[in-house]
């Protein structure tokens, strides 16, 4: 079942346009990778979904509804979150003001009560730092923070933009080991990371996007081949 | 953007306000009246073009620096016999009482006072940027008028200064405008006035390519505060009077609302704001008067006028925050149509 | 000596209330509303203009007016302007804030307009031989209780979480679900309402009421909100507090400097502005967020 469908999506920031028409489909309980040097547009691309980079042309459908164009308070209340870049979480505000925060896109104001314990049993930590100023957590610590906002709206879809970014090793594999579980209790994920190895290995499909466009997708057993990434990751003719 | 001289940027303009002048002013006493305070807003109105439409950075304090062109200008050229007996005027310095010039020397120190106060406050404030610039500049107006209105030992405090020489003919504020425009225009296509508007467009090259805002801008600061000081001056010998009211929130309202409506970045935006305000408020004011315009007598309340000019100001920045010139030049012929 | 006291913390509150309405707004748009000014003076003249009818229904009108009008101009000029550059926001705010003064001109005539409000709290009392003005105890008293609702609205609700949320990152709550216009909305009408409280506090002191009859207490508390921080709403209150608190005693204490009282003001915050942009409260200066 398809849950995100993204077709042909153009899109950039003023004069600059950044998609050339990028197309993808993230289906139920599926994990999807987006991969791609610097500047590829990958943040662009989920700012596009999510409604915070203006379109140019192309549509988004979650779960066969078209929300191209949409507000994005619209847009999450409708099923679709994103853990932005660098995590954002209120540094000011407690923890459990930020997942309240979060219960703030649900579209079923009873379960609340009920997602806010799922979390809690997905990251105990945040238990234990409920009531501390959302700030004082450790980086690895705020990125589940980050998560769990996110979850708390019970989402359909969920995007995640550079998760990896500024935790230890350590850290990422526990991240993702969480993200495999969301993805198999029935979300469609879909991770952006610079850092090819740590999806390509887990997605089922991966993008590499390049210069605003979608150069090639790979299978989990088109990522072991090395050769075969590295040619995708850069291009063959050696730009 | 402009970079080198072209003649008719220059020429058009100031044609432009030399033809103003003299088909209005010859008019009557009343259109000569209204040619002088028009160009003496003119002139305050290119003050804040030079700085506001070159960097970019709002200010509000312009204010102060006609204040101290029109109370410096004022006060020496009030007849000391005036200055000795005037009731208000009994605390003044006696060395301001002592000092009394001609017009002219006395339009010099205006200029100098506006230069002196803009280049002094702007070591400070020229660290700022947007937000902070508009309030701090602000709180430099809030200061101007305080002084002047409870100090009166350097002016008639909350009282008038009535005495001072008017404008004798149409051609003094109209040689003094031009003068004003020549120096924007060449300023503008200096290469200080070039690398500020090159600040403007883009804040972080300008560091990269080793050159401090805060030094250009500084420059821009206080020779538009010296215009300023000029503008201010002139306005006080339309009417032979200066009193700080004249110089506070409304009067700076009126001449950011002209170079807004026009377009603060272009020496054409300044004219066409200033002549297009001045032009709807006379209308709007013989209707307020019922005086009829070409046969007709249209009758609107009064303070309509005002209301039309806030309104428009209002608009002109929600809908069309470039003015109405869109921050381009003055050019003869087809504006070229944008495919 | 008591009652001086009592002057500062009095006029502190009410401009603790005026910098409140503004930091509200200033929260979640980044907007400094000049045209605070007018929605005080519109409470006022509401006042003024219902004397005759009971207080309670003279007050709850003036929050109504004053709300609707925060309302109008959100919708009508703000709107336009979410996400443009802070000094264009604020030149369109002392835009509104003229037009609605000329308006008013238009309306109610450039003089003031007068009557008595709240007759009952002109007077003064005895305590203890020391005199004391009614109009200061119940100006104290209301800014305690109206403050402490701010409080507890801000500190303890969904809307005052959203609130501090959207002050600190607007685009993540959004991505939260936060509706962005229902807020701001919100924020608007809430400083409207705070702007009626103000009105009537000074139209009780002095019921001569022109159309720039809100601008010097707006002028102060934007003074206010720039002491004590621009991005927290209680760095907002407390600057408004000390603003008017400190001119207050500076009333008493400069003796004949006291007409330069407000230079002192401006003086300070062009040098907070400078030092320390994010307010004498935040532990580091912060940037401007565009």
């Amino acid at each position: 079942m398809t849950l995100l469908e993204v077709r042909d999506l153009r899109a950039g920031y003023g004069k600059v346009d950044v998609l050339f028409g990028v197309s993808l489909t993230a289906s139920k309980g599926e994990l999807i990778g987006i991969v791609g040097p610097n500047g590829a547009g990958k943040s662009t691309l989920f700012g596009a979904i999510v409604g915070t980079v203006g379109l140019r042309s192309g549509s988004v459908f979650l779960d066969g509804e078209d929300i191209s164009g949409k507000r994005p308070e619209d847009i999450v209340r409708r099923g679709l979150s994103l853990v932005p870049e660098g995590r954002q979480i209120f540094s000011g505000l407690s923890v459990i003001e930020n997942l309240t925060l979060g219960l703030t896109g649900r579209r079923d104001k009873h379960g609340e009560k009920g997602a806010l314990d799922r979390v809690h049993d997905l990251f105990p930590v945040l238990t234990t730092h409920r009531d501390h100023q959302a700030g004082m957590l450790s980086g690895g610590q705020q990125q589940q923070l980050a998560i769990a906002r996110a979850l708390v709206a019970d989402p359909r879809v969920l995007l995640l933009d550079e998760p990896s970014l500024g935790l230890s090793p350590t850290v990422v594999k526990d991240v993702f080991d969480r993200l495999i579980a969301i993805a198999q209790s029935g979300t469609a994920v879909v991770i952006v990371e610079q850092r090819a190895h740590l999806v390509t290995r887990l997605a089922e499909q991966t993008h590499v996007l390049r210069a605003g466009k979608v150069q090639a997708t790979l299978t989990k057993e088109d990522a072991a081949d090395e050769a075969k990434l590295t040619a995708a990751y850069f291009g063959n003719s050696g730009e | 953007m402009t970079t080198r001289l072209r003649l008719q940027e220059l020429l058009g303009p100031i044609l432009i306000v030399i033809a103003f002048s003299y088909v209005v002013g010859l008019q009557s006493a009343q259109g000569l009246l209204i040619v002088q305070s028009t160009l003496a807003l003119f002139v305050m109105v290119l003050a804040l073009h030079v700085f506001v439409g070159n960097s970019g950075v709002l200010s509000f304090g312009h204010g102060a620096f006609a204040m101290f062109g029109a109370f410096a200008s004022g006060i020496v050229t009030t007849p000391s016999n005036i200055k000795e007996n005037s009731l208000q005027l009994q605390n003044l310095y006696p060395f301001l009482v002592d000092l009394n010039l001609g017009m002219y020397p006395s339009l010099l120190l205006a200029i100098a006072a506006g230069a002196l106060v803009a280049g002094l406050s702007g070591l400070l404030l020229m660290r700022l940027n947007g937000l902070a610039a508009g309030i701090a500049t602000f709180a430099l107006l809030g200061v101007a008028y305080n002084i002047f209105f409870y100090n009166n030992r350097i002016g008639p405090g909350s009282q008038a200064l009535l005495a001072l020489p008017p404008f004798q003919f149409l051609e003094e504020p109209v040689v003094l405008t031009v003068l004003v425009m020549l120096v924007v225009y060449l300023f503008g296509i200096s290469r200080a006035g070039r690398t500020l508007r090159a600040t403007r467009e883009d804040p972080l090259a300008a560091p990269a390519l080793g050159i401090s805002i805060t030094r250009v801008r500084w420059i821009a600061f206080t020779l538009s505060g010296a215009i300023a000081g000029l503008g201010g001056a002139m306005f006080a010998h339309v009417a032979g009077t200066v009193q700080v009211q004249d110089y506070y929130l409304p009067y700076t309202f009126m001449t950011l609302s002209m170079l807004i409506i026009g377009g603060s970045a272009s020496l054409w935006g300044a004219t066409v704001g200033t002549l297009l305000v001045t032009g709807i408020g006379q209308i709007l004011l013989m209707m307020e008067q019922q005086k009829p315009i070409l046969g007709i007598v249209v009758h609107i309340p009064n303070g309509t006028r005002a209301i039309v000019i806030a309104l428009s100001l209002v608009v002109m920045l929600l809908w069309r925050s470039e003015g109405v010139t869109q921050g381009r030049e003055f050019k003869i012929g087809m504006p070229k149509l944008r495919k | 000596m008591i009652q001086a006291i009592l002057d500062a913390v009095s006029l502190g509150g009410v401009y603790a209330l005026a910098a409140l309405g503004l930091g509200l707004v200033f929260g979640v748009m980044r907007l400094v509303n000049f045209a605070h000014a007018e929605l005080i003076t519109v409470a006022s003249y509401t006042l003024v203009m219902t004397h005759q009818f009971p207080l309670v229904v003279s007050m709850v009108l003036s929050v109504v007016v004053a709300s609707l009008m925060a309302l109008l101009m959100e919708l009508l000029a703000y709107r336009r302007l979410r996400g443009s550059n802070p000094a264009t926001m604020l030149i369109v705010s002392f835009g509104v804030s003229v037009l609605l003064q000329k308006i008013y001109e238009l309306v109610f005539g450039a003089l003031p307009r007068s009557a008595s409000v709240a007759t009952g709290l002109t007077g003064t009392f005895t305590v203890g031989g020391v005199s004391i003005t009614t109009a200061s105890v119940v100006t104290i008293v209301l800014a305690v209780v109206i403050l402490l609702a701010m409080g507890y609205l801000i500190e303890r609700t969904k809307l005052g979480l959203q609130l501090r949320a959207a002050a600190s990152d607007f685009q993540t709550a959004r991505l939260l679900g936060v509706r962005s216009n229902r807020l701001i909305a919100s924020a608007f009408v809430i400083s409207g309402a705070l702007a009626a409280v103000v009105a009537f506090v000074n139209v009780v002191g002095n019921p001569q009421v022109d159309p720039r009859f809100g601008l010097d207490i707006t002028i102060l508390a934007l003074v206010g909100i720039v002491v004590g921080g621009m991005n927290s709403l209680r760095g907002s209150a407390l600057g408004g507090f000390i603003v008017g608190a400190v001119l207050s005693l500076l009333n008493v204490i400069l003796g004949n400097g006291r007409v330069y009282a407000y230079s002192w003001m401006f003086v300070i915050v062009i040098v907070i502005l400078l030092v320390r942009p994010g307010g004498i409260l935040s532990k580091f200066a912060t940037k401007e967020r565009v």
